[in-house]
């Protein structure tokens, strides 16, 4: 696919085409090329099986003595010799049938259904196996929890709270944030200068928990998270920073166990677990929940081994002094988190991660479709900004280096793949190529259908896990749900990508409404 | 270094899979004993395989059908050499097909199912590497997982079912895979991809694979963690899926998934395979196909067979063996009920046993040594366990070494093969390259790969199944010139139908081997084949006059041929023409192998001679065209060998060539071969004796009669001018007394070979004013005729002739005397020729070309007075000129190189097996340091 080739080698094409607009671009020489080549031409006259060779006529044998057809008999008393046989056996040589010969756009026809679908089997597949990494063995899966729960000595917490118009969600979260089980922490809330109804509650909140709560105001404009989270920096006091977002439901013995696997590790970076819980709420948010699912619990703990790991922009705890050194977030990114992670794996920062159910945060999916596209332009947008910005060439390791340029182009992969599999098996009904080759075109649907499996045994132990009852329907919707949740996927990784290319990169602002707070709330029970 | 690093580090009782105290008693014999041990187990396997791989057994229709398909699948990219009909998923031959790429066979080797057979070895020693992981994985011991390996080894039925190309032993070899990766120890869920890889790729090289899938199911899931369990399932299942989706994907690819008209389909299939089959009985009923199968296998390893349930009962007490007790219940539940069985039925089985039988034993002893609060039965009845385990596994032990040795010595000598060999070899050497045959698959890969057309050799079980092979041969049967009869060919007969046909209207011309494995190479015969021996009795006249006429010159054991009548007609009639120019030596009358034994006479002589006349008679033998024409004149030490053709029709001896004696004969010859040259025919005693020679007249003008004694004659004929140029044998005649005859010689359809026709003339008594006329087309030009005669009187036309044409000789017909004239007419062309009919008398209307068009010769036969015979040469007096040399001895087409190369390759690839297996155990017992 395109996104392996190196910029260097874009010269060689004779049109340059934007880099923005090539996985487009890719999809729409496909579709034309499967209709041309559908289309009756010279190559489908000359596809004709080879005629059936002749049976060869019978050869009469000579009859010498045969009757005269008139009045003369037939001679008797002749001694003549045997005929022998001068039949011909087999008639003309068999003709080895011959492969449909097809035109040159045969040819090329086949020759790029062939490659797309390698390429798109190479993409479902890596997506499958890092997916399935925390599940490799059984001690690979123990060791992507907590294995240790205590440290041997407290480590000091800044716990970062950036919220913007949040007020809804905002008391109940820095009131269970304060209740912490830790000894040496504090929490800041990061207000807007402009959002007078969520400083209420922040102040509010901070008259509750004195000791432990700070209110800090950021006064820039426009508005995002890594400039508000980069004016509270300075005024971190503790050894070790944390982010949390507004709506998140943080486990008390939290801290704890990070400043154990801060210890065990002997990391700079812990990325503990978040959870997206309602599973029940929709079709897509059932999708979203396991897409986090499998991405806390097994992908990135893949990143961490291979020291290149986009983080996350929640539940994360990273040494001060490192942030610091590195001078905080990047203000214009969209994925400041993701960004961050990449500068961070490019200086030899040494990331754990960690994910045990019982201690994940919960946290709720966006409400609505919309919010949910817009979310993922942001994060697409984002990892567009990564790539362009180069600091993931910096690490050592030309590996490294590949894999971040996979991982930041995966959602463009994973939206191309989404659209050109049934656009590929669709072709298969009008376009005629040899046999082999179509059942290589079918050969990206084998891990997608594995995909699917492991989606519906992760659903079961999302469910065991949280102890939430996962039914039929549940399985249904998961399974159904496959396609349309890639059209969404990939409608938000062309948004980003027309976003990107107009310069459009403000910060559309997901919002919340406390959805995945279990007691008394109606969507939970649904 | 095993005794230092286990002191310093205990290992870990979840990684090990042996328990320590036998680690300890290992390591001091040597610390690399088991890569020593595989090592000579897998050699041992590719041994006991590799000697005498192509002599026993014999070859059979399934290994041919299989390399036929690998062949096919190469040279002509299609799934079958005949239409693919989905019996078998195609992944068993795809593989056999990669191996011949890789090998060059079937060229580089002496028969494609020689090379097939040395895949066989390389998957049975990638099998036995196979089975001793998995027997170290479930837990057995050093000494257990090498008796296993050992049992597989060296078992009778392994060994022999091991080399015959069946499908299954690929199979085989990829469900041990499967079951090795899943029981990987780490349990990774890349092994349950791998694993269910595998069992995929196995069920896709055989079907009844699948019957093992509870078994293999069981065994992952037991494997797999409690925590990752789910997902191996979730992978295992859709791994599995998929493969098998694969298949019934390619069938609807290429529209032939359901039934319908015109084309096979897999639904058909399948229900033939599931539903369509003869039950074969029960095993327990004598007679029954299965029974006789069941006792194919029992035969040849008794022991193996009688322990498999015992042992799987024993095993299922043990947690670790249960899945395999569990397959090897599965597979006895589908032999016990009566359907259909094949004999490959028995391969899978075969490890799985070998696996238990070594692991009861060895589990029991363990749950002898267990400490106390191990799994383990109470301590009162141990004892009790391991002297019964151990006295069966004694007694196994012994009659193993009673059992197998006969059998696996007959395994590694016996040629069990040489009848198919012998009688490939006869074909390749007998039978002409255009001639339809019929046989048995095990031999169509090698006679297509020596040059034959794909459609002259039709595999026998197609004729009567498959369309397109039907539309080959309009007329069935009777399209085919040869049918090759094998015991698969005889058992696979219906009583009706082409093939019974084609079997019934044939007659062996050779048979190789004795009993039931005898190979026949059988002639259909749609004219008289040569007269076996017992019918021609003219032959033993015949040669008895040629042996006393011989007698000085003949070595006697030829003599003796001659004179039992072995001798073949045409070797007859061209030594008695021969002897009446030449002084000849006979020496032997060598006979064909396989032909014999079929009641063939010899057709092949040989005779001495040197220098100058060894030429002469060489080139003697080269001149003889049509019937006696000979196969190959070669020169061998001291003189000739003249071999004939075989299976073609033999020259018609006269059926009683005693011939009474009484008044003279008369004879002439009536030339109408259109040449320019004048010939002479000598006519030759059949004891050869020179008789005399008459002129052959020219084109058209028969000489008169000369007469001749009553006998029996070969008549040969040479160009007039030149005397030394070699007599061409034209027909073998009677002459009855007092006859008289008409020798007419018309030039053949090709133009090349000239037709004989001895007729009688002998008009009947006519009375005056009526005349008798026949007709002896000799006119090529013109085309087809129609002759008729006009009335003088205005009478209706009388048509004589319509519709003949060149070659024709007619009888006599009466038809009014006096000058009359004959119309001939072709087409639109006419011409009038007048002609006198003598009244009460006979008169032949000799037709031939002229420049000026037809031209009608009326040659008066009838009684009288004539000549005799002009003086024969004396024997040996020509002086010829210097003659082309002879021929070397003519090459055998398709000289095969033995399979010394391929088994050299097979022995390659086993030791790098081998070798790469002792690496992994290395690196594996140093990376556990």
């Amino acid at each position: 696919m395109e996104r392996s080739i190196d910029h260097r080698s874009i010269s060689v094409l004779s049109a340059r085409v934007a880099r923005p607009f090539r996985v487009p671009a890719l999809v729409l020489a496909f579709v034309l090329v499967c209709l041309l080549s559908a289309l009756p031409g010279r190559g489908a006259a000359e596809a004709q099986v080879a005629p059936a060779p002749a049976t060869p006529p019978v050869a009469a044998a000579e009859d010498l003595t045969g009757l005269s057809g008139g009045l003369l008999p037939r001679a008797d008393g002749v001694q003549a010799a045997a005929a022998v046989s001068t039949e011909g056996a087999g008639g003309e040589p068999v003709q080895t049938p011959i492969a449909v010969a097809g035109g040159p756009g045969q040819l090329l026809l086949s020759v790029l259904l062939v490659l797309v679908s390698l390429a798109l089997t190479v993409v479902a597949g890596t997506t499958l196996w890092w997916m399935l990494h925390a599940w490799r063995t059984p001690g690979a899966l123990a060791a992507t929890g907590f294995t240790r729960r205590d440290a041997s000595r407290h480590r000091s917490f800044s716990l970062l709270l950036p919220a913007r118009h949040e007020q809804a969600v905002l008391g109940d979260t820095l009131d269970s944030l304060a209740a912490l089980d830790h000894p040496d922490y504090e929490v800041i809330a990061i207000i807007g200068h402009d959002d007078p109804e969520t400083e209420e509650v922040a102040r509010a909140a901070e008259r509750r928990h004195p000791t432990r709560i700070r209110v800090v105001i950021d006064h820039n404009v426009p508005k995002n998270k890594p400039k508000a989270l980069n004016t509270a920096l300075p005024q971190c006091c503790g050894e070790i920073t944390g982010v949390f977002d507004a709506e998140d439901e943080v486990h008390p013995g939290l801290l704890r166990l990070v400043e154990a696997r801060f210890e065990e590790a002997d990391a700079d970076v812990v990325q503990a677990g978040v959870q997206l819980m309602n599973v029940h709420s929709s079709w897509w948010s059932l999708r979203n929940c396991l897409e986090y699912y499998f991405w806390f619990r097994s992908r990135l703990h893949f990143h961490a081994d291979q020291r290149f790991i986009p983080l996350g922009g929640n539940t994360v705890f990273t040494k001060t002094e490192l942030l610091r050194s590195h001078g905080g977030w990047d203000p214009e990114c969209l994925a400041e988190d993701c960004e961050i992670g990449v500068r961070l794996s490019a200086s030899g920062a040494r990331v754990a991660v960690a994910y045990d159910p019982a201690a994940v945060t919960r946290e709720e999916t966006p409400d609505t479709v919309t919010s949910l596209v817009k979310q993922r332009t942001r994060w697409d947008q984002g990892f567009l900004q990564v790539l362009r910005k180069g600091e993931w060439r910096r690490l050592p390791s030309r590996r490294q280096r590949w894999l971040a340029r996979y991982t930041l182009c995966m959602p463009f992969l994973q939206a191309a793949t989404g659209l050109l599999l049934p656009l590929s098996l669709v072709a298969m009904l009008f376009v005629k190529v040899p046999v082999p080759i179509t059942l290589l075109t079918f050969l990206p649907l084998a891990p997608t259908i594995v995909t699917m499996a492991v989606e519906v045994a992760a659903l079961g132990e999302f469910g065991r896990a949280f102890g939430v009852r996962v039914r039929l329907r549940d399985v249904l919707r998961l399974v159904l749900g496959t396609f349309p949740y890639q059209v969404l996927l990939a409608f938000a990784a062309l948004r980003s990508v027309w976003r990107e290319a107009r310069g459009h990169s403000g910060w559309e602002k997901t919002s919340h409404s406390n959805v995945h707070r279990a007691p008394a709330t109606p969507a939970a029970a649904a | 270094m095993t005794a230092v690093l286990a002191a310093q580090h205990p290992v870990p009782s979840a990684v090990q899979s042996t328990s320590v105290p036998d680690r300890r008693w290992r390591h001091r014999i040597t610390p690399q004993l088991p890569q020593v041990l595989v090592g000579f187990l897998l050699l041992l396997t590719a041994v006991v395989r590799l000697v005498n791989l192509t002599g026993a057994p014999q070859r059979i229709d399934d290994e041919g059908t299989y390399v036929a398909q690998a062949y096919a699948l190469l040279r002509h990219g299609e799934l079958s050499h005949y239409t693919y009909w989905y019996d078998h998923p195609p992944l068993g031959w795809v593989q056999i097909a990669g191996w011949f790429l890789l090998t060059g066979a079937p060229e580089s080797s002496s028969s494609a199912v020689a090379a097939g057979r040395g895949f066989m070895v390389l998957v049975a020693v990638v099998s036995a590497a196979l089975l001793w992981t998995l027997a170290r994985r479930l837990g057995l011991s050093l000494a257990a997982a090498a008796a296993a390996v050992a049992v597989f080894a060296l078992s009778p039925l392994a060994v022999e079912l091991g080399r015959t190309v069946y499908l299954d032993n690929i199979a085989a070899a990829w469900l041990l895979a499967a079951l090795v990766l899943f029981c990987s120890p780490q349990q990774r869920l890349s092994a349950a991809f791998g694993g269910a890889a595998c069992f995929g790729v196995a069920v896709l090289t055989k079907e009844t694979m699948l019957i093992l899938l509870p078994a293999v199911l069981l065994l992952a899931w037991t494997r797999a963690a409690p925590t990752t369990r789910r997902y191996h399932v979730a992978v295992i299942g859709t791994v599995l899926g998929l493969m098998l989706t694969g298949y019934v994907l390619m069938a609807a690819l290429r529209s032939e998934l359901f039934p319908g008209a015109g084309h096979v389909s897999l639904v058909d299939a399948m229900q033939f395979q599931l539903y369509g089959r003869d039950s074969g009985g029960s095993i327990f009923d004598a007679g029954s196909a299965n029974r006789l199968t069941f006792e194919h296998w029992w035969v040849l390893d008794p022991v193996l067979l009688a322990a498999a349930l015992p042992a799987a009962l024993a095993a299922l007490a043990f947690r670790r063996l249960r899945p395999v007790a569990v397959g090897v219940g599965l597979l006895a539940v589908v032999l016990l009920r009566d359907g259909y069985l094949p004999v490959p039925f028995v391969i899978a089985a075969v490890p799985l046993v070998a696996l238990l039988v070594a692991g009861v034993p060895d589990a029991v002893v363990h749950w002898a040594r267990a400490r106390p609060g191990d799994d383990a039965p109470p301590r009162r009845i141990r004892p009790v366990l391991l002297i019964g385990t151990l006295t069966a596994t004694a007694a196994l032990v012994a009659s193993a070494g009673a059992t197998w040795p006969p059998v696996l010595r007959q395994l590694l000598t016996a040629d069990a093969d040489a009848p198919l060999r012998q009688a490939q070899d006869w074909i390749t050497g007998n039978v002409p390259a255009r001639d339809r045959l019929i046989v048995d698959d095990a031999l169509w890969a090698d006679l297509v790969t020596e040059g034959r057309d794909r459609r002259d050799v039709v595999w026998f079980y197609k004729l009567d199944t498959d369309a397109e092979v039907q539309g080959w041969s309009p007329r069935g049967w009777r399209d085919y010139d040869w049918i090759v009869s094998t015991p698969s060919v005889r058992s696979g007969t219906a009583s009706t139908g082409q093939l019974a046909d084609a079997v019934a209207a044939s007659a062996p011309v050779a048979v190789f081997g004795t009993g039931e494995s005898r190979v026949e190479v059988r002639r259909i015969a749609t004219f008289a084949p040569a007269p076996a021996l017992g019918e021609g009795i003219s032959t033993a006249f015949v040669g008895s006059l040629l042996a006393d006429r011989l007698a000085d010159t003949a070595d006697p054991a030829a003599l003796r041929a001659l004179r039992s009548g072995q001798a073949d007609p045409r070797v007859l009639a061209t030594l008695a023409v021969v002897s009446a120019t030449e002084p000849v030596l006979l020496t032997d009358l060598p006979g064909v192998n396989g032909e014999d034994a079929a009641g063939q006479p010899r057709r092949q002589m040989q005779l001495a001679a040197a220098g100058v006349r060894l030429e002469r008679i060489a080139a003697f033998f080269r001149a003889q065209t049509g019937s006696y024409a000979a196969e190959t004149v070669e020169a061998v030490p001291g003189g000739l060998l003249v071999r004939f053709p075989a299976g073609t029709p033999a020259v018609d001896l006269p059926a009683n060539p005693e011939v009474e004696t009484g008044p003279s004969a008369r004879l002439r010859v009536a030339d109408l071969r259109r040449r320019g040259a004048r010939e002479v025919v000598e006519v030759i005693g059949i004891d050869g004796r020179p008789v005399g020679a008459l002129p052959a007249g020219s084109y058209g003008t028969p000489e008169g009669y000369r007469s001749l004694s009553p006998g029996t004659y070969t008549l040969a004929s040479r160009p007039a001018e030149d005397a030394g140029s070699p007599l061409v044998a034209r027909q073998t005649v009677q002459v009855l007394p007092g006859r008289s005859y008409t020798f007419a010689l018309f030039t053949g359809a090709d133009g090349s070979t000239v037709n004989a026709q001895f007729v009688l003339d002998e008009p009947a008594v006519t009375p005056p004013g009526l005349g008798l006329v026949r007709l002896v087309e000799g006119a090529r030009d013109p085309g087809v005729l129609t002759l008729v005669m006009d009335d003088p009187t205005g009478g209706p036309q009388v048509v004589l002739a319509d519709g003949v044409s060149y070659g024709l000789v007619t009888g006599y017909a009466q038809v009014q005397a006096g000058e009359r004239t004959m119309r001939l007419r072709s087409g639109d062309r006419e011409w009038l020729l007048p002609t006198g009919i003598p009244s009460a008398g006979a008169v032949t209307l000799l037709l031939a070309d002229s420049p000026q068009g037809p031209v009608l010769h009326a040659v008066p036969d009838g009684p009288g007075t004539a000549p005799g015979l002009d003086g024969p040469n004396p024997v040996g007096a020509l002086e010829h000129g210097p003659d082309p040399a002879l021929d070397s001895a003519p090459t055998r087409p398709g000289a095969r190189s033995d399979d010394a190369g391929v088994h050299l390759l097979s022995v390659l690839l086993t030791g790098i097996v081998v070798g790469a297996a002792a690496a992994v155990a290395g690196r594996r017992v140093r990376r556990r340091r």
